[in-house]
């Protein structure tokens, strides 16, 4: 997944779009150590088990890992996967959201 | 030695001891795991014919066994044994002994409290199997009166629904059915144990009830925050205006 991933985060870097991570791992030096090898350059949110808080994951109620969710410009859930769906489904349900989020866009300012 | 403990079992019938009963099934279960792993380390496919064996002797064991627990586990294991062969073959060899386990538990065990372990493992069955499934789950709904097998009938239910809307399969009826079944595991079964470690069934039910009323396609995104590997705080909502492509990961 990382490959199609570290692409598509070069690919759209001037387009609306953001790629976030929540990491599952149990400590600090997995992810870092993940960053480093896989040439991940996005931030993910730290979500190991701490007494503090209760990890995202637990909340979002996931149950397998990757779970994929795609988020529109307006802050509404448009998909989500659990499992990988391809890279095909995954560039095409990004693509129509960033053409929908600058067709938004332009409208405003047009208004 | 497995042929041997097989027929011990069936032997003696009756007087075997509890002790000597469990032996015999994990004896099959470790024979038929061992044959598995050596076929993959030799590069191919386990054989059909060798594993009817372990079937045979799984099927002697649960008719022999005087331990209800003990029957529905080798009947259990003759499921595991058919579904990971017609998952990895892609082909319908071993069907009918997966049926023929499932009939078994229908007829003789639908108020065995670990009939529930079995309704938790077949959540993903190959397709070939899945009409079998849907069956023997309606027929162990009407039937059991067990409260931890209605319990795990419950939460699976839920779970095929949720998963079924998640792929954006799930028709209304179901949709009208999930907080009714939420409801259930929460008031008549929360203090049960939920399986796999994951709590009780009224915490289970409470993060199902979570995503089933924000995390849908169609809801707003409920904001996080937290922080990231170099300890500075962010929030979902920093990134408002974007399109969003979050992904739950870890290393393994």
């Amino acid at each position: 997944m990382f490959p199609h991933e570290r692409s598509l985060v070069s690919k759209l870097k001037d387009a609306p779009f953001v790629l976030l991570g929540v990491n599952g791992d149990e400590d600090l030096e997995s992810l870092k150590r993940m960053n480093e090898e896989q040439g991940i350059t996005w931030r993910s949110f730290v979500d190991f088990h701490a007494s503090d808080r209760t990890p995202i994951s637990e909340r979002w109620n996931v149950s397998g890992w990757p779970t994929l969710y795609l988020i529109d410009a307006n802050g509404f859930i448009r998909h989500r996967w659990l499992g990988n769906p391809g890279d095909e489904v995954l560039d095409d349900a990004i693509e129509r959201l960033i053409a929908e989020a600058k067709e938004t866009s332009s409208e405003a300012v047009g208004d | 030695m497995r042929r041997f403990v097989g027929v011990a079992v069936s032997f003696f019938g009756i007087s075997f001891s509890l002790v000597g009963q469990e032996q015999g099934l994990e004896q099959i279960r470790s024979d038929y795991h061992e044959y598995l792993y050596s076929s993959y380390e030799q590069g191919g496919m386990p054989e059909a014919d060798r594993l009817v064996d372990y079937i045979v002797a799984a099927f002697e064991f649960a008719d022999s066994s005087e331990v209800a627990e003990q029957s529905v586990a080798a009947l259990h294991l003759v499921m595991g044994i058919s579904s990971m062969h017609i998952l990895t073959k892609e082909e319908d060899t071993l069907v009918p002994e997966w049926k023929d386990a499932v009939d078994r538990l229908t007829l003789e065990y639908v108020n065995e409290p670990s009939l529930a372990m079995v309704i938790h493992g077949i959540d993903f069955v190959p397709p070939a199997l899945e009409a079998a499934r849907d069956r023997f789950l309606e027929v162990v709904t009407a039937e059991t009166k067990n409260s931890v097998v209605r319990a795990a009938l419950c939460l699976e239910h839920a779970k095929r629904i949720m998963r079924k809307d998640m792929t954006g399969g799930c028709d209304e009826e179901e949709e009208a059915a999930l907080p009714g079944l939420l409801e259930r595991l929460a008031s008549e079964f929360g203090s049960n144990s939920a399986p796999q470690g994951q709590g009780d069934f009224a915490t289970l039910a409470s993060r199902m009830k979570y995503e089933w009323e924000n995390l849908r396609v169609g809801c707003k995104a409920p904001d996080l925050e937290g922080v990231d590997g170099d300890g500075v705080p962010f929030k979902l909502s920093d990134y408002a205006g974007k399109v969003i492509f979050l992904d739950f990961w870890a290393h393994w």
